[in-house]
């Protein structure tokens, strides 16, 4: 119980040390604003922060009442004052035998007047404002945040000035590091991660349509558009290849026509197929041409279709996917084939006759469709496709064996 | 395709912003951490800096001296009136010191703490003198006196221009010391007993004055007198400024008379009035206007406010009355505020019985309504 009591006192002690210590903190600070009535209207002359003590706020009664607000407009405490335009006289007036009698009045009323408020600042003070009591009008305003700056900036540890909230020391930048550093971070990280879905995003395919007839080039470029493909067009053998040259980015696929003048369609694909930067981009031929036996034989193995016009849309939208597909798909085989450790020249030869031999047999079909005649009857067409056949089957014979050779290494869905 | 060049673009811009808003931040880090960006200073000799301060009159080295680099507390100066500061606890170089030591007008000045082995600060002795003190300036009822070097004879409508205060330093505390207990020091033998005031009153106030052998005011420039900027500027807690003089000569006919007292509200922490310092009741008068805010109650060129709260004038009879009533008065005596002799009629109302020292001056009590008044006001003290 000693003890209870003992710790007691001693903790009365020290919650009454400050009470008593309390005297004038050397941190005490004042706001002093400098106003002037003119022309009825009260402006601020000078307003500032300073160390010091400020005289009572609740001994004053006046027509004038003065709100201190903080950065929410929230009343921290309130003064009143009388108007500092009437300076109020008195004399004592004497009659001629010199007796007093009375007090004479003097009034001195000055519209332009310059007076002073002087409050005690606290960190929450924000705003002075002082309002006509009997009207509630706004005479003025008054927002600190200057003469806080400019304290902040002369007196940066000062306790008070630590704790104020918002208020940004002059010359100094406004943004802490930290939010500068997570704004930074998020920045790269949002920017970064948008580039890469962009570079992961598929790439739009580009198509190039060569043909002599403007008006097909445009049709088919619309329906390529529209199908989500870029169209590349092209009226001419010669400006295919000059847009091959010139273009820095190769299409990812060619539709090609036969009939054009003077180069045609074939002499297109053969300098397409010489330049080893354009060898590998597809070709499908785009004709209303039939195929010829020769034709078959000496570029079956380097087109990716053989396609004639009229032709369904669908049936073109068809045929690119499947050429893009197909390519994709031999490409797999050949980086399986050859990480597995196969000869590349044998991979190769092997991506060589896969698509060849599909498009050598429909070929084969459009000739036997194109050029049928009755069994009995053998002319020299019919023998030029039995060539084409034989060297066909010959092909397809060494694919096969290619394919059981490379089996272990191809994806089951090889044929 | 544009439309992804013009993403693309955008990306790496942001991407940019980034990059840069990262390089700042780290920037903006280092410059905070001591030593920051800084070399190393080639600072003084043994990296100290020695602050002696002296009284700037005698040149005597001040103890107790307490520093505020940049607002904070950094020590005391020792024995023999120096400081020791440390340029490494600064790594930005310039800094704000402020002195400050009782009786003395605190100084701050700026200093670079790179380009100084030493500085020499020298305090004025504080010019605010303190006459009785019974607490902080925070907590009490602050009045500081001021003396004036001019006067005034009515006779021949002239200011009477005088050599500093007559009788000097000496004189004037004399004076001020009579004037306080002459007024302050008279209740409550001079309010209502029906609003008692506490017996220890004057434990509510402090008393000053101001000397520094060149402030002085001239009491009849204007109505009230002008102080000088310099003096607000160095006291800034003052409840009421009181200039005194010495004495106004001959008897005041009326205007262009400068008249014996005058009060000018002037704002917060500038209500000051002017009145001659062997004025015993007239000063009572004006105290009751510059402290209290009083109104007079005779009939004159004065001015006239219903002063809530607790008024002692009314804007009409119906309000006095009410008034009356409310705080158990008779409401037969409200009466207004009139002079049939002269003609002179307010439309406000007074209830306080004659002798009035708001209407008469010159002799008089406070009565009921001034009293409650002046009672509300010093119970906001607490002391």
């Amino acid at each position: 119980m000693q003890l209870i009591l003992f710790a007691g006192f001693i903790l009365f002690l020290i919650l009454l040390t400050p009470a008593t210590a309390a005297g004038t903190s050397p941190y005490q600070k004042i706001v002093s604003i400098n106003l002037a009535y003119e022309n009825g209207a009260i402006k601020e002359v000078s307003s500032e922060i300073q160390y010091g003590t400020a005289p009572n706020l609740n001994l004053q009664s006046g027509s004038i009442t003065g709100l201190l607000l903080d950065s929410q407009k929230k009343t921290i405490d309130e003064f009143s004052i009388r108007d500092p335009r009437i300076q109020t006289g008195t004399s004592v007036q004497m009659s001629s035998g010199g007796a007093a009698q009375g007090l004479a009045g003097y009034t001195d009323y000055n519209p332009h007047v310059e007076f002073g408020v002087i409050v005690p600042f606290t960190p929450d003070l924000r705003y002075v404002t002082m309002v006509d009591s009997l009207t509630g009008n706004t005479l003025i305003s008054v927002d600190l945040a200057g003469p806080i700056s400019a304290f902040q900036t002369m007196y940066p540890d000062d306790p008070d000035m630590k704790s104020i909230p918002g208020a940004t020391p002059a010359g100094t930048f406004p943004v802490p590091w930290e939010m500068a550093a997570i704004l930074g971070i998020a920045l790269i990280a949002v920017s970064g991660a948008g580039y890469f879905a962009l570079l992961r995003r598929p790439k739009p395919i580009e198509v190039m349509v060569v043909d002599d007839e403007p008006a097909l080039v445009e049709l088919f470029s619309l329906l390529l558009s529209r199908k989500g493909y870029i169209p590349i067009p092209a009226q001419s053998g010669k400006e295919c290849l000059s847009i091959l040259e010139t273009h820095k980015k190769l299409p990812d696929l060619i539709l090609l026509d036969i009939m054009m003048y003077p180069m045609d369609g074939w002499q297109t694909l053969e300098r397409i197929k010489k330049n080893p930067s354009w060898k590998r981009i597809p070709v499908l031929m785009l004709t209303g041409k039939q195929p010829t036996p020769s034709e078959a034989k000496k570029y079956g193995l380097c087109i990716e279709d053989y396609i004639l016009k009229p032709v369904k849309l669908q049936e073109l939208y068809s045929a690119i996917e499947y050429v893009l597909t197909r390519k994709k798909f031999i490409e797999s085989e050949i980086r399986a084939a050859i990480k597995a450790g196969y000869e590349r020249d044998l991979v190769c030869e092997y991506a060589r006759l896969r698509k060849g031999v599909e498009v050598e047999k429909k070929l084969l079909g459009i000739l036997r469709s194109v050029y049928t005649t009755a069994e009995s009857v053998q002319n020299d067409v019919t023998r030029a496709i039995d060539d084409v056949s034989a060297e066909m089957g010959s092909r397809e014979e060494k694919l096969k064996k290619l394919q059981l050779q490379l089996s272990p290494a191809l994806s089951p869905k090889a044929h | 395709m544009q439309r992804e060049k013009i993403l693309r673009i955008i990306l790496l811009i942001l991407f940019c912003c980034g990059g840069l808003l990262v390089i700042l931040s780290a920037i903006l880090f280092l410059a905070e951490q001591p030593g920051g960006f800084t070399r190393e200073q080639s600072g003084p000799p043994g990296g100290k800096i020695v602050v002696e301060t002296r009284d700037i009159q005698n040149q005597t080295p001040l103890t107790g001296v307490n520093y505020y680099i940049n607002g904070q507390f950094a020590g005391t100066s020792s024995e023999n009136g120096s400081f020791v500061l440390s340029p490494a606890s600064y790594p930005s170089g310039t800094v704000t010191i402020r002195a400050v030591k009782e009786g003395y007008e605190e100084k701050t000045t700026g200093a670079d703490l790179t380009k100084m082995q030493s500085l020499e600060l020298d305090l004025q002795i504080s010019g605010i003198i303190p006459v009785l003190i019974n607490g902080p300036r925070d907590t009490e009822i602050n009045i500081v006196f001021l003396p004036s070097n001019t006067s005034f004879n009515s006779s021949t409508d002239t200011k009477v221009m005088l050599n500093g205060y007559p009788g000097g330093r000496q004189k004037f505390q004399d004076d001020v010391l009579r004037f306080i207990n002459r007024t302050f020091g008279m209740y409550p033998s001079n309010l209502s007993s029906d609003y008692p005031i506490s017996g220890n009153y004057m434990n509510k106030f402090n008393f000053y004055y101001f000397w520094d052998d060149e402030t002085y005011v001239d009491a009849f420039n204007g109505c009230a007198g002008k102080i000088p900027d310099s003096y607000w500027q160095k006291v800034t807690f003052s409840d009421l400024t009181i200039i005194l003089y010495p004495q106004y000569y001959g008897m005041y006919i009326g205007p262009p008379g400068a008249p014996e007292g005058c009060t000018n509200p002037n704002g917060l922490g500038r209500v000051y009035l002017k009145i001659a310092a062997d004025e015993q009741y007239l000063a009572i008068h004006e105290i009751g206007h510059g402290l209290y805010g009083l109104m007079d109650t005779y009939c004159g060129d004065t001015y006239y406010n219903e002063n809530d709260p607790n008024p002692n004038v009314w804007t009409s009879e119906e309000k006095c009355q009410a008034a009356a009533i409310a705080n158990n008065w008779n409401p037969g005596d409200c009466r207004q505020v009139q002079d049939t002799g002269n003609g002179c009629e307010k439309k406000f109302w007074r209830w306080d019985p004659d002798p009035d020292i708001m209407y008469e001056g010159y002799y008089g009590t406070f009565g009921n309504a001034s009293t409650k008044r002046i009672v509300n006001i010093l119970d906001r003290i607490s002391n």
